[in-house]
């Protein structure tokens, strides 16, 4: 639909702009595309809202160079315009340019356009710069303007990046009372407390998160996780079902699969999963680790050994890594090394099952004095514990008592050579 | 209403069959809440929702469909037929029907609001046109034609001076935006010509029309139109649509309106914005709260207390009528079209109609979901109210201008179910768990028997493994092997590709510094055996290396020897003085060549 | 000893296929007396069969017929009907492409690399420029005309200084015609030896008509004739008419190969289905369907074909090593290294197939062999194959975690072959790791140059540049991933990222 010319063959130039942004706002770009063009010929390009839109809807294809050409052309026409001038800085901010947007985005603070969409836009660049503080600083402005969940998330982004967890937190339980069921921030919220350790919290925040949004595999992954952590792993693997149908190839997900399978003592189940697993991601030590535990329990020493090897080098500060490679290797009698694994694992961490397996090793190998040694040290660390740490595995205890009456035995029994 | 028993279903074994039952129950669901009424296919309808209105305009309480087309047709359904065909005289942006008064019978009129008019039809008889105001001309402008047609200044100062006056941010009539751009003097003297003796008019169009009832709530009751402006006016005509009795400035053109309330009572208009906000006018004030999206709005629709704003990053959101966000509605696909359902003749039922772009009809009670239609193509408008005698019909238009009447059944069940939705239809797919065979068992078995003398062999091997990836490497490192170097801390590539049949071919040679300093002083040079190939040009300068860059150099290689039919590798290295060693080199495995018989 | 009748040495060299020795007895013979018809039609055949092409298999498209392919008849066929768009979603039960990598052609990758397979079909590489690289890897040839027949066709023309055998131009045709055994000799030697299509179908008409339209031989031979002057239609026409005076499994391979080279594969799998309702235990009519199914990506019908094909025909090397892939890409590698192991056990020894082992070997946890079969690999490689070795050296070395080592041998993958993509891809992700974002981003770059068909490095590229703030770069990238493997989730949920950035106001 062209616009008749009116008296002396002079076109409103407004005419379309309702339909061109009907069509736009439906995202209905192709129309919209052919109704600006064919508009845009008839004013010969000098039309600004039809440059505006077109810029717009190149952007939404991902064609930014032209897309801020376009702004710059509409700029031209109505230089007062501040919507063009940020859509400028908007473009530059989306081209990587963010010292330039920055300063777009000054110029139009100048031209008196205080709003949200400014002052986030500002706080994004400074973002990008790792200007942590300005960043800040800036997104609190935005939101005192007006609140927005977008905003919230990017502040709450600045903070976890410092590791200011709680703060992270606190920005969003704010955010969650403005828009209390975004299953983004609710996720993101569960996500956080998990880090921090606080399972409950995480799987309260998570489960309200997927009632809103049932197939996020993310959270679906971090609330499984949880689930898994109580032992509850049909429950869990019912929902892993949710998110292999959306993203198969995740490592992530076969990894908890394979874990779920393990707890089931499902052990070829297990190394099946987390072999698949692997094969997606080689270089996430966790699954290597978890495959050399599978493997320990079925007593397949040598690949044990070479997913445990495989988990240090990708990940060498995890000590218990180390612990297990020291069992993986005592059974390969390879008990030299076994035991300098072991000393390595304690020199990284002060852990209870260091010492007693140490111990356990180094009695099995005749070194009744050293393991004596060892199992004091596993005495003094297990004490500290409190009750509920203690009675977590029974199998420390029988471990600890079996051992025990064997030293005894041993030291008391008179040297034979 | 009772629902259909379920069936007995076999246990369902591929995830296909799974989500395949999940689709049909949800549309078993739709089927109870909606019934199927009429199809045309080949209406062949180009509108939006605004141009979609069901009233009943011969007041005989059978409601008619009015339909005003791009083609600049309005077109009036009854029942299952067309029932006429009006010429519109511009293209319409907005339809609206209203009772001008409450004379009996009582008969709407209906606006049809195209360009700077809106044009008013009683009984589909052109009635009465309403121009839209016109807007002040700047001084500065007047100034510039004024001179202009006592032959004060020349058409060229005008331009300058009319230019100067935009940089200063005056808004400009058509005439003179037009005069501006003239790149010619012909045509700006014709313009001027043209122009110079009429008055200088700066005229606005319409964007979008409602209608808001005067003092009663009836269905009939007087009404007035209500139509926002592309100056960003919001205006309030009187009920005979002659005289504006309400004018407000918005701060940016509205895109569309919600009205609500009685005007001589309280009423309020909602008008979502072009810059992406949503302002509200409350008795003729605009109201200091104002609604700022991340993301434009692309649908409107006022729900009691609650203003629902559809937006471009698919969700739409909730908020009360002050400003404050209720909460939103997340959707997997862009919205096309919003629009109320309200019934209040046998029963109080207000929801929420979202057209997505695919093609798919959403029914949501509050932020649940109630009914899903599925369409097959993209919806451009749905409207929902009286139809016929039918109290609760729907209309849909595709994008292909096909026509759907649906009608809602009289009990269906809206409510929405407080019970959370149960667990999705995925859950019931069976996890695609490697299989493993016996022979896996068997070698993990074999794997628990022998696991030391494994493990040693493979550390040894993995000893020797480890030397001779060493040797192998110092030695591409020492030689300059390979298209990559990381000599004296810049990093080369090199690739090297050979086009042609023969016995000309040509090595396409890119070279790339991927490091952070410039690199200067390269040569590139070829070794070949002279007796098979020729080459034009055998070393080449290359240029300075600026990081981040390609560079291309092309090598004309000739294929020489008489018998044919040979191929040999050709060398290419890249060199710099420093070293004795080439920096970097590829090897050109070049095909064999194929012989010219012209030859001989 | 008394000399041996010459003409019966000849015959016996002939039927021990030492071609080169019965014609040089046949040219002595000959010279002797020119007009020894016994002499004259063994030599023919000796010529006959040193040059002989099985040509029922498929060959690759020359440089022409990619480029000018005047049987395309959709731009953009429907998934699944046509060689050129194999179905992009894969199969319930079959890896997708996150799992197996695919080729250039977007096919999976195959585990035996025949003819005409390994290339892009006209169109989707686009243009000149990929036509002129060449299917096959290590080569950057394109092969010219009909491949194989024009090749050795030069070759022999080397060879024969002393002038032409016969001189086809001169014989009088008809008379041939009329002599049945000496005439289909004749045919074939101007077919083979002289690949004069034109001749040749002059010679298979006259004798057609001399058999009354009945024989199937002739009808057959037509066929070929028509094929190789590329009138298909005319030659589906006589292999139809073959098939109908006596069925023969060549004439319904003939006929399979014309309609796939029409790009018809749902009716050369029909015409294969036909062959093997009459022929039930032909291997080759078999390995024509499996071989079809692998080409439209139906990875599940292909290996219950290439199982039956092993039912019937328990060594045959093509699905043996089809198999092994398969089970390989689907967590099977145990039963992979099975069947490579048969495949050794068959004598087959490349350095291909002791890397196969190796790999298997590692991923099935048989350490104490893997590194020894990579060894022997690396031993055995030549310069095309040492490129893969390496990389599959640097694969376990990933696999234990090595990232030096897995470092190091990229890099010799890539200094041996500079094409190797797969290399740079990883040596990308590599430097990645090490924080070196400049190098993971050129090696990505070079990868997505080298390698249009793999979706990682793209994915990879695009991750990066969001990571850095580059929107742009990173929604090309990812929506290129996305042409490539429209269902990466990955890609997705990165691409929707981005569009929530562009659609905020």
């Amino acid at each position: 639909m062209g616009g008749q010319p009116k008296k002396g063959g002079v076109a409103l130039r407004e005419k379309l702009n309702w339909l061109i942004h009907m069509q736009y706002v439906r995202q209905d770009y192709e129309v919209c595309l052919k109704t600006i063009e064919a508009h845009l010929k008839e004013c010969r390009g000098l039309s600004e809202y039809p440059l505006y839109v077109k810029a717009m809807i190149k952007r939404q294809r991902g064609e930014i160079v032209e897309s801020l050409q376009l702004f710059q052309a509409a700029t031209c026409l109505n230089p007062h315009n501040t919507a063009n001038l940020k859509q400028v800085g908007r473009s530059l901010y989306l081209l990587g340019r963010h010292k330039a947007a920055l300063d777009v985005y000054e110029e139009a603070l100048k031209l008196g356009s205080e709003d949200w969409e400014v002052w986030h836009s500002k706080g994004l660049c400074n973002f990008h710069l790792k200007q942590y503080d300005a960043a800040i600083e800036c997104f609190k402005r935005a939101n005192l303007v007006q609140r927005h969940d977008s905003t919230y998330m990017q502040l709450g982004k600045v903070y976890t990046l410092q590791e200011q967890y709680r703060t992270a937190i606190e920005v969003y339980t704010e955010a969650l009372e403005f828009s209390p069921e975004n299953p983004e921030l609710l996720t993101t919220v569960g996500l956080l407390y998990l880090r921090l350790g606080e399972n409950y919290k995480a799987f309260e925040f998570l489960g309200n998160s997927l009632t809103h949004d049932p197939k996020n595999a993310k959270t679906i992954l971090a609330t499984g996780s949880i689930i898994q952590d109580h032992s509850d792993m049909d429950v869990a693997l019912v929902k892993y079902r949710i998110a292999a149908v959306q993203t198969p190839n995740s490592a992530q997900l076969w990894n908890n699969i394979g874990m779920c399978f393990f707890g089931k003592q499902r052990f070829v189940a297990a190394i099946a999963c987390l072999k698949r697993a692997l094969y997606l991601d080689p270089f996430e030590w966790i699954i290597s680790y978890n495959l050399g535990l599978v493997h320990l329990n079925t007593g397949q020493y040598a690949s044990a050994f070479h997913y445990f090897s495989t988990s240090i080098n990708l990940k060498p500060d995890f000590p218990s890594s180390y612990m297990y490679l020291a069992i993986t290797l005592s059974r390969l009698d390879d008990f030299e090394n076994a035991c300098s694994a072991y000393d390595k694992a304690i020199e990284m961490d002060e852990d209870h099952l260091f010492e007693l397996n140490y111990a356990i090793t180094l009695f099995n190998h005749d070194e009744v004095q050293k393991a004596a040694k060892h199992f004091a040290e596993f005495q003094k660390l297990f004490s500290r514990l409190d009750d509920e740490a203690k009675k977590a595995d029974p199998e420390v205890s029988e471990q600890r008592d079996a051992l025990e009456k064997a030293l005894k035995a041993a030291i008391d029994a008179p040297e034979v050579s | 209403m009772a629902q259909p028993a379920p069936m007995a279903q076999p246990a369902p074994v591929t995830g296909e069959q799974v989500m395949a039952a999940a689709r049909a129950n949800e549309e078993r669901k739709a089927r109870s809440i909606w019934l199927h009424a009429w199809h045309d296919p080949v209406a062949g309808l180009k509108a939006y929702s605004p141009c979609v209105r069901m009233a009943d305009i011969s007041g005989d309480r059978d409601s008619k469909l009015l339909v005003a087309g791009s083609d600049r047709k309005l077109k009036i359904y009854k029942g299952t037929s067309l029932l006429s065909e009006n010429v519109l005289l511009d293209a319409p942006v907005s339809i609206c029907t209203f009772y001008p008064d409450a004379n009996r019978p009582k008969l709407p009129s209906v606006a049809v609001a195209a360009g700077s008019n809106i044009f008013i039809y009683r009984n589909l008889r052109p009635y009465y046109k309403f121009p839209l105001p016109t807007l002040p001309v700047s001084p500065k402008e007047a100034a510039a034609w004024e001179g202009m047609r006592l032959g004060r200044t020349s058409i060229a100062e005008a331009k300058v001076a009319l230019a100067a006056a935009r940089e200063s941010g005056v808004a400009l009539t058509s005439v003179s935006q037009e005069l501006v751009a003239a790149d010619d003097e012909a045509s700006a003297q014709q313009l001027v010509d043209e122009h110079k003796d009429l008055p200088l008019i700066r005229q606005t169009v319409c964007t979008c029309m409602e209608v808001l009832k005067r003092e009663m709530e009836d269905e009939d009751a007087v009404s007035m139109l209500v139509v926002g402006t592309e100056s960003g006016l919001a205006l309030v005509l009187d009920p005979s649509g002659s005289t504006i009795l309400v004018n407000v400035q918005l701060p940016s053109p509205p895109a569309f309106m919600a009205v609500g309330g009685l005007f001589t009572v309280d009423y309020r208009i909602v008008c979502a914005c072009r810059n992406g906000n949503v302002y509200s006018i409350k008795n003729g004030e605009l109201s200091g709260s104002v609604i700022e999206l991340e993301s434009m709005p692309c649908g409107l629709v006022r729900l009691d207390k609650s203003i629902l704003v559809g937006c471009m990053t698919n969700v739409v959101h909730s908020f009360h009528l002050k400003g404050r966000k209720l909460y939103s509605i997340y959707l997997p696909a862009p919205i096309t079209c919003m629009q109320l359902l309200a019934i209040t003749k046998t029963r109080s039922i207000r929801a929420l109609l979202v057209a997505l772009s695919t093609g798919e009809l959403r029914l949501y009670n509050e932020k649940h979901v109630v009914a899903t239609l599925q369409f097959n193509e993209p919806i451009t408008a749905i409207r929902f109210g009286c139809y016929g005698r039918e109290d609760s019909a729907l209309a849909v238009v595709g994008e292909s201008g096909a026509l759907t009447i649906k009608m809602m059944q009289r009990l269906a069940d809206l409510e929405a179910s407080t019970t959370p939705p149960g667990p999705p239809p995925e859950q019931d797919v069976p996890l695609s768990i490697p299989k493993k065979t016996k022979l896996y068992v068997e070698q993990t078995q074999r794997e628990r028997e022998q696991a030391t003398e494994m493990h040693r062999v493979f550390q040894r091997d993995l000893c020797k493994m480890r030397l001779a990836t060493a040797r192998a490497y110092v030695k591409i490192i020492t030689d300059g092997q390979g298209p990559m170097s990381y000599s004296a801390g810049s990093a080369l590539r090199l690739t090297a590709q050979v086009q042609g049949l023969g016995p000309r071919f040509k090595i396409k040679l890119e070279l790339q510094n991927s490091g952070s300093k410039v690199v200067t002083d390269m040569s590139a040079t070829f070794t070949y055996n002279s007796m098979l190939y020729r080459l034009k040009k055998s070393v080449f300068a290359v240029p300075v290396l600026i990081p981040g860059l390609c560079y291309r150099l092309d090598a004309d290689v000739e294929y020489v020897d008489e018998n044919g039919g040979g191929a040999d590798a050709i060398r290419v290295m890249v060199c710099s003085p420093k070293s004795s060693l080439p920096a970097l080199s590829a090897i050109v495995n070049m095909p064999v060549s194929e012989g010219l018989f012209s030859q001989y | 000893m008394a000399a041996v009748d010459p003409v019966y040495l000849a015959l016996q060299r002939f039927r021990r296929h030492r071609y080169d020795e019965c014609i040089q007895l046949c040219t002595e013979l000959l010279v002797q007396n020119p007009y020894d018809q016994a002499v004259w039609y063994l030599k023919c055949r000796a010529l006959t069969m040193l040059h002989w092409v099985d040509d029922t298999d498929f060959e690759e498209e020359g440089v022409a017929d990619m480029l000018l392919d005047e049987n395309a008849t959709a731009a953009l066929p429907r998934p699944g009907t046509s060689l050129s768009r194999p179905q992009t979603s894969t199969a319930i039960g079959a890896p997708g492409q996150g799992m197996r990598p695919l080729s250039a052609s977007g096919r999976p990758l195959s585990g035996y690399a025949r003819p005409g397979t390994g290339s892009a079909r006209s169109g989707s590489r686009g243009g000149v420029e990929g036509a002129m690289q060449g299917a096959r890897a290590g080569t950057a040839r394109p092969v010219t005309a009909l491949g194989r027949l024009v090749r050795l066709g030069t070759a022999s023309m080397l060879s024969e200084a002393g002038g032409a055998f016969i001189n086809v131009d001169r014989l009088d045709l008809r008379k041939y015609a009329a002599r049945p055994a000496l005439a289909r000799a004749l045919f074939d030697y101007i077919l083979y030896h002289d690949h004069n299509p034109r001749k040749a179908l002059e010679l298979a008409s006259l004798a057609t008509v001399q058999t009354n339209y009945e024989d199937w031989w002739w009808k057959e031979r037509l066929g070929k004739c028509y094929y190789m002057l590329g009138l298909f239609r005319e030659a589906e026409k006589q292999f139809a008419s073959s098939i109908k005076s006596q069925p023969m499994v060549v004439a319904h391979l003939q006929l399979a190969k014309v309609a796939l080279r029409l790009d018809q594969p749902n009716k050369a799998l029909e015409l294969y289905q036909q062959g093997c309702e009459k022929f039930p235990s032909d291997t080759s009519l078999m390995l024509g369907i499996a071989r079809v199914y692998e080409a439209i990506n139906d990875p599940v019908k292909s290996v219950a074909q290439f199982k039956k094909v092993l039912g019937v025909d328990a060594s045959n090397v093509e699905a043996i090593a089809s198999l092994a892939a398969h089970h390989f890409y689907t967590d099977q590698p145990e039963l992979a290294l099975r069947f490579y192991r048969r495949l050794l056990q068959m004598g087959v020894s490349n350095p291909e197939l002791w890397c196969n082992l190796g790999l298997c070997c590692f991923y099935a946890s048989q350490y104490d062999m893997a590194l020894s079969c990579l060894d022997k690999a690396l031993t055995l490689a030549s310069d095309d194959a040492m490129a893969d070795v390496w990389y599959n050296v640097g694969q376990v070395a990933i696999g234990i975690g090595d990232l030096g080592l897995a470092y190091q041998a990229f890099k010799i993958a890539i200094s041996v072959d500079s094409n190797h993509a797969e290399s740079y891809g990883n040596l990308g992700v590599l430097e990645l790791r090490k924080g070196n974002i400049d190098a993971a981003r050129a090696s990505f770059r070079t990868v997505q140059n080298l390698a249009p068909h793999l979706f990682e490095p793209f994915f990879n590229g695009a991750l990066l540049a969001y990571k850095l703030g580059d929107f742009q770069e990173s929604f090309d990238l990812a929506s290129k991933a996305l042409e490539i493997f429209p269902e990466h989730h990955d890609s997705i949920e990165l691409l929707k990222l981005l569009r929530n950035h562009f659609t905020l106001l």
